[in-house]
This record gives C-alpha cells, structure tokens and sequence, in this order.
C-alpha cells in the first residue's frame, strides 16, 4: 500500500500534456473573468444584494473589484502564453476563490472546479511546452503527482455526481429527468432537436432509463479511467457523455474543463506512435499535415517514408507503442484514439475496424 | 418553484406583481420601488415568472430568498410604510403536487 503510494507521489514522466492542459484552463479562465467583465459592466455586485462567506468588511469595493476582474484576465493570458504560468495559475486560483467567497450567489460547481484545477496543475510542471512567451524548460521530464491529484478531483467530482444521484429516489427512479424534459424540452425543440425525439424522451419508461444510464456512466468513469485496459473506452464514453450534456443543458464550461482534465489520462510520453506517409502522394501529405495539426498531446512522430513491401500502396503507415502497424480504417481509428477533436470517432471507428482484417496490417517489430 | 412578492402594511398584506410597487416616505411623498432593482440573480429576481429551475436544490434558493428578503427590506429606506416583506413559493419538487412555502423579512419598521 505504502509503496504503492510511494510510486505514485514519485512518478515523473514527459509534461508536455500537461502544457496543452494548461492552455485549455487558460483559455477557460479568460473567458470565466470575461464573464465578471461583462456583468460587471453591467453593475457591481456589492451594490445589490449578495451574500459573502467572508466578513462584509473583506469584500471589495467596486474599484478593487475592477481591478481584480482586469488582474484576472491578464493572469489567464500569461497562462495561455506560458509565461511565469505556474504563478498566475496560483494566483488565478485563489481570486476565483475569493471572488466565491465574496458572494455565495457566485457558486457554480463548474466555476470551483476550474480553481480547483488550476490550483493543481500550478503544483505540476505545466510550463515546460505551449511555451509562447518566456522560456520553455530544457528539462522535459517532471514530477506528476499533482496531475495525477487533479485526476483524483475528477474521479471524487463523478462519485459525488453519481453517488447523490444513485441515493436520490427521484433521480435513481427518473423523475428528474422526466420533469427537466418536460421544463426544458421546449427549448430543445428550439434548438432544433426534432419533437417526436423530445417526446419519446419524456416518457417515464425512457426518462427511468436514461436516468439509471446517466447514474451508471458516472460511477463507471470515477473508476474506469483510471483502468489500463478500460481507460480508452471510459475516455470515449465520458467525451460522448459530456457533448450530449453540453448540448441539452447550460453548463457553462463545464464540458470543456473536464474534457480538458481527460488529457491528464494520457500516457505520459511524446511521440510513441509514428505516423509513416508516402511524401509522393497528395492524400499522404494531407493525412501527414491534418495530424500534425490536430496532435495537441504530442503522440505522433510523423515522418516520410521510403516505400517497402507492407507500405506499398498506403498513403499512410501507423506503428503503435507496441510496434505493430495500422493501415487503413485501423490507422483512421488509430488517428482519431490519439486526436482530441477527433476522439469522438474513436468509438465507431474502432468497431468498423474490427471487422475489417484487410484494412489491418498487423506486422509485428 | 414560482415566486409571488407581497408587502406586509400594518396588519394588512398587499401583492407586489412583478415585484414592483408605490410607497410613501416620512414626507408623505410616494416613491416607486422595484425587487429586481436589489435582487440580480435570475432564479431571485423571477417575480410572478413561469415557474423557474431551483438550481442547487429548493433548499439552497429558499435560504437565498429568505436573505434577499431581509436585503431588500433593509435597502428600500424611502418607503415609510412596509412593516415586513414576504414572498410565497409556489414549488414544485419533481413533478409531485405543488406546496407552498411562506418567506418573510424581518420587521423593518420600528
């Protein structure tokens, strides 16, 4: 136990994820104190009615809370930019926190979890890649046990989530979710969700189920991300979950913040996989350049290739980790395993691909 | 849940639609007051709306009402005849019947 623990708080390993981690909260924290700017605009908090957790006297006045709202976008700029990133992570962390203190009407779980994860991912060498402004370290190997508590507040976020739920009568059972279609199903219909789809959904049968799935899902991700063998799959769910959820609810960006912490489950290494493409094709090239594009964690090394017999004919050639190859579907869904934006193909990708052998060269070394 | 604002005058309790209503100060001179011109929040500020989602449960938005009210009847200094705010809530917990639930301010008036 001890040692696990130990092996845990020791674990060092590439923190270049932990840098496109960094620019995600960043660009989330600008548009959380862009937010406060806008609302301040249109009045200061303090001159109606809120409720403070700390003492009134700690409040600030509407010059000093001026002041913080413009401090809080420059904080997230430099988090995007890399500069001193770490510092205005901190900092960024506790003014969202005594913003919240400051009035309790402010609380949302998604704002908090924003500070809570910006708080950890200060503690983590999150500036040593994404580095637009300042120096990046040359030293890319770092300790991770404070990503790794950040994956931990995600797990605790999907057992209180789930949890309160599954005790719930009236969530386990499916009311809930009956009364939220029934309140809100209009505004899905606006949003262009056809009427019959709104209509099935709000039956109890339906909403009884979906509920139940919506329960299972949570309390199935609080562990399996954390699983070798079920990490990809719960990663995969989790995305299609919170997409669902971000376009039927107003979350704020509560989608975006956990999708973002979803990177930290990332093996923690650069460039395992290679992505090989025949430079004298149009449609390798293009393949070669769309991935180097879209390959935010750094888990490609792309390269042109001297065609030999496997390769012959492929515009593209993926070797995995374990040195196999991937052509075909097998690479697309090699691709988009590896690719935030496209993550969400994964799952039907990796199926089609299952049932295609020729489109599979599997060539071990 | 649904909120209706009324005003408590002597012994006699009067509605506030929309959360506005007209009062007179010590001069005798009658003022317009208005909830939403205190209450920001939109879930608070929704005064004789449609039925609004209590986020973070009934609980939690009547403990914010119950303060607001004592806000709002503490920031209304032109108005010399309002002895107590009050605020009936019509809520409505997952499709059950309906309950109402009676908020008042504290006394603001000597």
């Amino acid at each position: 136990m001890f040692s696990a623990i130990r092996r845990w708080r020791d674990e060092v390993g590439d923190p270049y994820v932990l840098g496109a981690v960094r620019v995600a909260l960043g660009v989330l924290l600008f548009a959380n104190a862009l937010r406060a700017a806008r609302e301040l605009k249109d009045g200061y908090f303090g001159d109606a009615f809120h409720w403070p957790i700390v003492p009134e006297a700690l409040v600030p006045s509407r010059t000093a809370y001026t002041v913080l709202v413009v401090a809080q976008l420059l904080l997230a700029v430099l988090v995007v930019a890399g500069y001193r990133a770490r510092a205005a992570l901190l900092m960024s962390a506790f003014a969202g926190a005594y913003v919240i203190a400051c009035d309790r009407l402010e609380f949302h779980n998604n704002r908090w979890a924003l500070f809570c994860y910006s708080l950890l991912l200060a503690l983590a060498p999150c500036d040593r890649a994404f580095c637009v402004a300042g120096d990046p370290a040359i030293i890319r190997i770092g300790p991770l046990w404070a990503a790794r508590l950040a994956q931990v507040q995600l797990s605790i976020i999907y057992v209180a989530s789930g949890g309160s739920k599954l005790l719930d009568p009236d969530w386990r059972g499916g009311r809930v979710v009956l009364e939220r279609m029934h309140m809100f199903g209009y505004q899905a219909i606006a949003h262009g969700v056809p009427q019959a789809l709104v209509d099935w959904l709000g039956q109890p049968e339906v909403a009884s189920a979906l509920a139940k799935l919506a329960v299972g899902t949570e309390l199935f991700l609080a562990a399996g991300l954390w699983g070798r063998r079920t990490r990809v799959f719960a990663l995969w769910w989790g995305a299609c979950f919170h997409l669902l959820i971000e376009v039927t609810s107003r979350v704020e960006g509560f989608t975006w913040l956990t999708l973002a912490i979803y990177a930290l489950f990332a093996t923690p290494d650069v460039g395992a996989r290679k992505l090989f493409y025949d430079s004298s094709r149009v449609r390798g090239r293009t393949i070669a350049r769309a991935v180097s594009l879209l390959d935010w964690l750094g888990r490609f090394e792309i390269k042109p290739w001297a065609p030999d017999a496997v390769k012959t004919g492929r515009a593209v050639v993926i070797v995995r980790r374990d040195g196999t190859r991937a052509t075909g579907v097998g690479a697309l869904a090699m691709v988009a395993r590896a690719t935030p934006v496209l993550f969400p193909l994964w799952g039907p990708l990796a199926f089609i691909a299952s049932f295609t052998k020729g489109g599979e060269a599997s060539v071990g070394g | 849940m649904q909120i209706h604002l009324m005003r408590e005058v002597g012994g006699a309790r009067f509605a506030a639609p929309r959360g506005e209503w007209q009062a007179r100060d010590r001069s005798g001179q009658v003022h317009g007051f208005a909830w939403r011109d205190r209450v920001h929040d939109k879930t608070l500020a929704a005064i004789d709306l449609p039925p609004v989602f209590a986020s973070y449960g009934l609980d939690t938005q009547l403990a914010r009402l119950k303060r607001a009210l004592d806000d709002v009847a503490d920031h209304i200094p032109g108005d010399a005849e309002t002895t107590r705010l009050c605020a009936e809530v019509v809520a409505r917990k997952n499709g059950r019947e309906s309950s109402t639930v009676t908020l008042y301010s504290h006394p603001r008036l000597p």
